[in-house]
């Protein structure tokens, strides 16, 4: 026994002639663990594996000892927040955890007060009475958060999780899955971002090609992804005032109009991040929403690889 | 096993109730009652239809609700029990939860039947209503008895076609396509071919239920004796039986992979 929660053993899938994974060996312990990898490098393939939604072409994936594929024991123990943006659309908030929590096999009344309790979490109280088709992307993003955390599960698999939240959402997110591992629980969190990884964990796995390139800590990447300039995309309709203000940051190197915003170019983006929601604030500029642009961690893979 | 499969049956019943698919089928399921109306208005206007109300109504039975309402309406439900969850990509929240996928397909099947039921039988209810008022009430209350049995051929086709078009939509990957072309080559056509061929058809076991000689079965009747009700019902219930069974396996095996 290894004492990993989760173990993946010569884990291999490939979609007939393509490969989405190839021979990944995990054992993974509580605490939050950071996938890391570009578009397309099989971070997806890897979450749909553990998470039992497809079948390995080779190799295991149990969770502490049991094979996850269609076993409603281990499903008990696991939360995903999708990466999809795809939801009941004619369903409240509220109801919509609440309907997935009675899968989880809990009463009505349990079901609801569960719901209540995981969309307090994800602070969507005020919005869980409307429909979720008119959710915006971020608040989205936060109730597939709730319906993952509503059966306080051990394990947590959350794929691009922070996709589309603004920054408030962001650093609130980041808090409540870092208190989650505090209380003991394993978190997976997948993203193409590593700044956003960074804020959660030190402990990270590097996925390129369909196979774990790298893991451990993040201050070795960290220090290749600073070489360059990091591309962050502000969608705001005050694209004027916005640059104003961001032109006077001494790490902000370059600014580029985009059609809904601007893209700004930082050789610091953790002292960008945390700096940006208090000059929002301050101006009470309309940002609606923020994307890593970035592209660097693309080449410091095809460093990793080479 | 039952709460759970109650659960996925309320998700899926709130699901469907608000889809548009529902508010298309609710008014495909009353396309009947138009002729229903047509004729009460006919008959209020003095004018003869030259038959009872009650033979219309065996006639629009055979006519629409068997042979169209109840074959589009369990089509599109059928279909589209795991479909729209695929193409919806909410598969995805069902398939991670502590439940067989066997079970919440069943959750799903029953569901789309109890719709699909309650979208067709008022509807046959409200047409024999309205041309019931063209015949005396004590032909009306004779008749009642044969409406009755009406109404369950149609619950039972409606539970057999949603496991038949339920089992598409699991195993192929355009199923509605699949179910038009099995609809209008196999249901239909077969049905005329002369011999035993159309006893492979599930449309001949439900009309072989029919307890009313409609003298409307026209060119069919040329063609195929009607086979027993026991035997009819047996059928029925296996044929229902194997798909749901084939489904629940196809679901609790097979990947469905979304997009990224």
């Amino acid at each position: 026994m290894t004492g990993a929660v989760l173990e993946c053993r010569g884990l291999s899938r490939w979609y007939g002639q393509v490969i989405g994974i190839n021979d990944v060996n995990l054992d993974l312990a509580p605490g939050v663990t950071g996938l890391l990898g570009p578009n397309g490098a099989g971070k997806s393939t890897l979450l749909k594996l553990i998470t039992g939604q497809i079948k390995p072409s080779r190799g295991t994936v149990s969770l502490h000892g049991q094979t996850v594929w269609d076993n409603p024991d281990v499903m008990r123990r696991l939360g995903f927040c999708p990466e999809q943006d795809a939801l009941y659309e004619n369903l409240t908030g509220l109801s919509f955890v609440a309907s997935l929590a009675r899968l989880n096999g809990y009463s009505r009344a349990e079901a609801r007060e569960r719901a209540l309790k995981a969309i307090g979490k994800v602070d969507l109280l005020d919005a869980k009475d409307k429909k979720v088709g008119g959710y915006s992307k971020g608040m989205r993003q936060r109730i597939k958060l709730a319906q993952a955390l509503v059966h306080e599960p051990e394990v947590l698999i959350l794929d691009e999780p922070l996709a589309g939240m603004d920054p408030l959402a962001r650093r609130s997110t980041i808090r409540l899955i870092r208190e989650i591992a505090a209380d003991g629980g394993t978190v997976i969190v997948s993203s193409h971002i590593l700044h956003e990884v960074e804020a959660m964990t030190r402990s990270i796995l590097l996925v390129h090609h369909g196979r774990i390139v790298a893991e451990g800590n993040v201050h070795e990447i960290r220090d290749l992804i600073d070489e360059h300039p990091h591309r962050i995309f502000l969608g705001t309709p005050e694209i004027r005032r916005v640059a104003e203000a961001l032109v006077k940051w001494d790490d902000v190197q370059g600014i580029r109009v985009d059609d809904e915003g601007l893209v700004v170019e930082t050789i610091r983006p953790d002292a960008f991040y945390s700096r940006l929601p208090g000059l929002v604030l301050e101006h009470n500029f309309k940002v609606e929403s923020m994307i890593s642009a970035d592209d660097n961690l693309q080449a410091v893979f095809d460093y990793l690889v080479k | 096993m039952m709460e759970p499969l109650k659960a996925v049956v309320h998700l899926s019943m709130n699901r469907m109730i608000r889809s548009r698919r529902t508010v298309m089928m609710a008014l495909l399921a009353l396309l009947p009652v138009a002729p229903a109306l047509f004729a009460v208005v006919f008959v209020s206007l003095r004018q003869s239809i030259g038959t009872t109300g009650f033979a219309l109504a065996t006639d629009l039975f055979q006519a629409l609700y068997l042979n169209f309402v109840l074959l589009a309406i369990t089509l599109f439900f059928g279909t589209s029990l795991i479909g729209d969850e695929l193409d919806d990509k909410t598969i995805t929240y069902l398939f991670v939860r502590p439940i067989p996928r066997a079970t919440i397909y069943l959750g799903k099947f029953l569901s789309g039947v109890l719709i699909a039921s309650l979208l067709i039988v008022p509807s046959a209810i409200l047409t024999f209503a309205i041309l019931s008022t063209l015949d005396p009430a004590s032909e009306v209350v004779s008749h009642l008895s044969i409406f009755a049995r009406d109404i369950l051929i149609l619950l039972l086709g409606t539970l057999v076609y949603c496991a038949l078009y339920g089992f598409f939509g699991a195993f192929f990957k355009h199923p509605l396509l699949v179910g038009i072309i099995f609809t209008l080559v196999w249901e239909s056509v077969i049905t005329y071919i002369p011999g035993y061929i159309h006893r492979f058809t599930v449309l001949h076991y439900l009309q072989s239920l029919l307890p009313h000689a409609s003298g409307q079965r026209g060119i069919q009747e040329l063609f195929g004796q009607p086979t027993s009700p026991f035997v009819s019902v047996i059928t029925l219930i296996l044929i229902g039986g194997a798909f749901l069974g084939l489904s629940c396996w196809t679901v609790a095996r097979k990947e469905y992979v979304l997009p990224s």
